[in-house]
């Protein structure tokens, strides 16, 4: 039994069942048909209790129901059907406004889903991995003591990797992992090679990565010594059809050469995976040669990469606090300095490590939260244009708005209709988007460097994302106008020719200047990146990067006939001149630290200098100056150069005969920009050695022909190595790809925002010449002449682009100044580029508003002025 | 004149019937009470309605009571249009009836 009630408290009705009625049958407000029905429950209920009367009042309700839903569905639908009319007849009477509207925001899109597809893409790295929460890469740092600790790298002693495993039960897996240190290897079966790419792992990279695998038994593909895992793409081009688990496969870098034999194949890499791989060989192999043995259980050598998964995510920070202290009692190494290490979470890897000893090149998230904060800038200004036209345009509407007022539509009823119109606009708008985006992909791929396919853009979690931005796009432009047009008075509205439109709005006004300021900072941005780029390509390197042919030595076959075949390349008339050597003076990164030198006035001083090595061709060949004394000679040993700045740093006035390295210094090269512009000149020390490269610079003329040449003497000479070249020009480029990128992105979206911005002033330009056509045939027949009525017209918008730049100047100049502090040798931000900017803009601006205002002004007054 | 749905005549007249109690549920008993079937009181909403529409009916709304959920009821009275054509139907019917009658007394001619 339930509890006893009041007396006072008669029986109620079932609540949901009253609110139901409620709902569907509001008879105005009074609710007496309600009463009705409560007073008959109550009958009932006196009569034959509460459950008869309860399930009456449920019958009764839900017999009415399908009649009232039916009666309301057909009011609103044909409310709706009346709303798509409507749009559809605005739309199309308005076809130029509504194409405007709708190609800016297309457009608008369109950058917006590519740049958004690139962003997931990029944050997106290594989150396919199924324990990735689980999965770090070890840094480390060395500290001295009593400083701050030094540069985080990733290169850490083998033995971190046992440890790991040996002392921490919190440890699952550590896998040590490498690159092969000539990368690309050559890898043959049979009459077949090819040059690939490669890693060293452990039997544990398998445990932690979970790289699908296709065949071979994962559990123990690279335990053994001599074991090499393939992926699926190596598997066919080596193997073809045949199954290469247990198959032979021989291995060549330049030094070693080997036999190995086929353990299992994987799936290839996915692109957003920080560790690209052709093939993985086992660590076991490279242990078992005894020259690797310094690597190995040494802790002042740090060659390898290592991951470990822990068994729970959190147990991170205590992990790396029990390592300290580990390290702390047990001093494994000699060295003064301690080791540090930090656990980075394996998601980090890719946007958030701007480390030493990256296995791949990897991206910023600075970059990518600028291209994100561009694409919300593109999309922004192309809403604006609608919402700009919509309200601009609205005494056409205020006749319509005036009549679903006086039929009895409410406000909210107006602001509903105007929303969904918004919306649905910005709908048709993505699909237009869409197969612009598609269209842009291939050039968008090539400029951002990434390989983005139209899978990608309709993939569905990615589409219900661009289709929700879109929905708040459509909301966000929709609200002002709604609010705007549902506000109108009837009785105004419907008088006569009331025309409402206001003739400006501070808000309309305010939001073309955003527009323009938005287009004249990212076009400020795009040139100065551009100057500065062009600045670094006009500057003098030091060194001549044209008609040089760079021809790598990967496998020891090739490296012993290396002397052979640059006496070979010598021979032919299309050669200048040749040089063994390791390193290119685009880029040379090998690096002593802590060298005691002995400055002219005694003093020892500790510092930091670059080296690599060459041969006595290599300043011949790269047209580097010598400063003093002379070149290396042909087979010289126990001979250095150095460069200015070396003698400088070393506090040297006559470095020739000095000692170095073993070696006695013999002469001084000019400096030259041996790193990307964003370094300033380093000391250098260029030491003869046999290199694993050949330059060949080549006379100038018919390129194809050349290369053809040297492709023949190679491949004559040489037989275990295909052939394969770069031009050094090619290396030099990829010193600044990242910056090209960035400005090439940069302006073609600067020019998609003016673009998109004028669009919208050509709307506001023609609607202003509409709303003026009298006024501007009054003018001509009282004698103003063409031109200067264009002027007239043109004026305000003038005004607003010229503030706009105002606005933009500063931003623009803040951010390209810190930019521009990533370069050692820098442009000087001078006026130029701002007031470039700002007429670039003007100019177009105007030219789109003399579209309409010459047009309209060049009229015959008696066109305008004859009606009525 | 306008005619009446017999549903609407009816409900006029019990209106007229319950004098000052005139409301949905006393209407419904009187219904069912002269017809012998059953009422819904939807059956009687619709024509309440219809017959205010056409102004031959008018209401008010009384104080809220207990047994009806706080709510009021609304109390239905005749007004002189209203009253005018129950006696139109009813002369109208009673013309018809009287004929009728009349020809089934005579004799049948042969």
């Amino acid at each position: 039994m339930s509890a006893p009630r009041r007396p006072d408290r008669p029986l109620q009705p079932p609540r949901a069942a009253e609110w139901l009625l409620r709902r569907f049958f509001a008879d105005g407000g009074d609710f007496t048909h309600l009463g009705d029905f409560a007073e008959t429950f109550t009958a009932l209920a006196a009569e034959k209790g509460s459950g008869p009367a309860r399930r009456w009042y449920w019958r009764q309700v839900l017999r009415s129901l399908p009649g009232f839903a039916a009666n309301r569905l057909y009011w609103s639908l044909s409310m709706l059907r009346n709303y798509a009319v409507i749009t559809y007849r605005t739309i199309v009477k308005n076809a130029g406004y509504s194409l405007i509207s709708l190609l800016g925001l297309a457009v608008g899109l369109a950058a917006f889903i590519l740049i958004l597809a690139y962003v997931r893409f990029e944050t997106g790295h290594d989150r396919f991995f199924e324990r990735k929460d689980r999965i770090f890469r070890l840094l480390n740092a060395d500290v001295k003591p009593g400083e701050k600790p030094g540069e985080f790298e990733t290169w850490t002693p083998d033995p971190v990797a046992t440890l790991l495993k040996t002392e921490f039960p919190e440890v699952r897996h550590a896998a040590r992992v490498m690159r092969q240190f000539n990368d690309p290897a050559i890898l043959s079966y049979e009459d077949r090679s090819f040059s690939q790419s490669g890693l060293f792992a452990d039997q544990d990279f398998l445990e932690i990565f979970s790289f699908p695998f296709v065949r071979g038994d994962r559990s123990r593909a690279l335990a053994a010594p001599g074991s090499i895992v393939i992926t699926e793409e190596v598997a066919r081009k080596l193997y073809g059809g045949e199954d290469p688990v247990g198959k032979p496969l021989s291995y060549g870098v330049r030094r070693a050469k080997g036999d190995l034999t086929v353990t299992g194949v994987v799936r290839n890499a996915p692109a957003d995976s920080h560790l690209q791989f052709d093939y993985l060989l086992s660590v076991a192999t490279l242990e078992a040669d005894k020259s690797n043995a310094y690597m190995f259980k040494n802790w002042n050598v740090g060659n390898f990469t290592i991951y470990a998964e822990l068994a729970d995510p959190a147990g991170r920070k205590p992990l790396e606090e029990k390592f300290a202290s580990w390290i702390d009692r047990n001093r494994p190494s000699k060295t003064e300095a301690k080791l540090r290490f930090y656990l980075q979470p394996l998601t980090d890897i890719h946007l958030r490590s701007n480390i030493k000893g990256q296995l791949a090149t990897n991206n910023e998230i600075r970059t990518v939260s600028l291209f994100m904060a561009i694409a919300v800038l593109i999309l922004l200004i192309a809403a604006v244009n609608y919402t700009n036209l919509v309200t601009a345009r609205a005494s056409a509407r205020a006749r319509e708005i005036g009549v679903r007022k006086v039929t009895g539509a409410d406000r909210g009823q107006l602001a509903r209709q105007f929303l969904g119109e918004s919306v649905l606009f910005t709908g048709l708008a993505l699909a237009a988007a869409l197969a612009l985006a598609r269209l842009a992909l291939g050039r968008f791929n090539a400029v951002a460097g990434v390989a983005l396919g139209f899978r990608d853009l309709v993939d569905p979690s990615f589409i219900l994302l661009v289709a929700g931005v879109t929905l708040a796009v459509g909301l966000i432009t929709g609200a002002y106008p709604a609010l705007v047009l549902s506000s109108f008075q009837p009785s105004v509205v419907l008088k006569e020719h009331a025309a409402t439109g206001r003739k400006s709005s501070r808000l309309r006004d305010a939001l073309v200047v955003g527009q323009f300021a938005a287009s004249v900072a990212l076009l400020v941005c795009a040139l100065v990146v551009s100057v500065q780029l062009r600045y670094i390509g006009n500057r003098t390197l030091g060194y001549d990067r044209e008609h040089v042919v760079i021809i790598p030595i990967r496998e020891p076959g090739a490296a012993a006939m290396a002397d052979g075949l640059k006496a070979e390349l010598l021979r032919l008339p299309e050669v200048e001149s040749v040089s063994r050597t390791s390193g290119l003076p685009t880029n040379i990164r090998s690096r002593m630290i802590n060298q005691k030198l002995v400055t002219d006035q005694g003093e020892t001083i500790t510092t930091a200098y670059h080296f690599d090595y060459i041969d006595e061709n290599f300043i011949d060949v790269f047209r580097i100056e010598l400063a003093a004394g002379r070149n290396l000679s042909a087979g010289e040993e126990n001979a250095i150069l150095i460069n200015e700045e070396f003698a400088r740093t070393a506090g040297w006035k006559d470095p020739i005969g000095r000692e170095l390295h073993k070696a006695r210094v013999v002469g001084v090269v000019k400096d030259f920009h041996f790193q990307s512009f964003h370094s300033s000149i380093e000391p250098l020390a260029l030491i003869p050695l046999s290199g694993n490269m050949l330059a060949v610079r080549t006379r100038p003329g018919d390129v194809p022909a050349t290369i053809a040449r040297l492709r023949q003497v190679f491949e004559a000479n040489v037989r275990s190595q295909p052939w394969d070249f770069s031009f050094f020009d090619d290396e030099y480029d990829a010193l600044y790809r990242k910056e090209r990128r960035s400005g090439e992105i940069f302006g073609a979206f600067a020019a998609l925002a003016v673009f998109i911005a004028c669009l919208g002033l050509l709307g506001l330009a023609a609607f202003a010449v509409e709303r003026r056509t009298k006024e501007i045939g009054i003018r001509k027949v009282l004698g103003a002449s063409a031109p200067r009525l264009a002027a007239r017209l043109s004026r305000e918008f003038v005004g607003l682009v010229l503030l706009a730049n105002v606005i933009a100047w500063p931003v623009a100049y803040y951010a390209m100044s810190r930019w521009l502090r990533s370069f050692a040798y820098r442009i000087a931000l001078g006026p130029g580029v701002f007031v470039a900017a700002a007429l670039g803009v003007l100019l177009v601006a105007v030219l789109t508003v003399a579209t309409q205002t010459l047009r309209a002004a060049s009229a015959d007054p008696v066109d305008s002025l004859r009606c009525e | 004149m306008r005619l009446l749905s017999r549903s609407e005549e009816l409900v006029l007249l019990s209106v007229w019937n319950l004098q000052n109690e005139a409301s949905c549920l006393p209407i419904q008993r009187k219904l069912e009470e002269v017809t012998g079937r059953t009422w819904s009181l939807g059956s009687i909403f619709d024509p309440l309605e219809r017959l205010e529409r056409k102004r031959l009916l008018e209401s008010r709304l009384t104080e809220p009571t207990k047994e009806r959920g706080g709510r009021s009821k609304r109390v239905y009275r005749l007004t002189v249009p209203g009253r005018r054509a129950l006696h139109d139907l009813r002369s109208i019917q009673e013309a018809l009836w009287t004929e009728a009658l009349r020809l089934a007394s005579e004799p049948e001619k042969p």
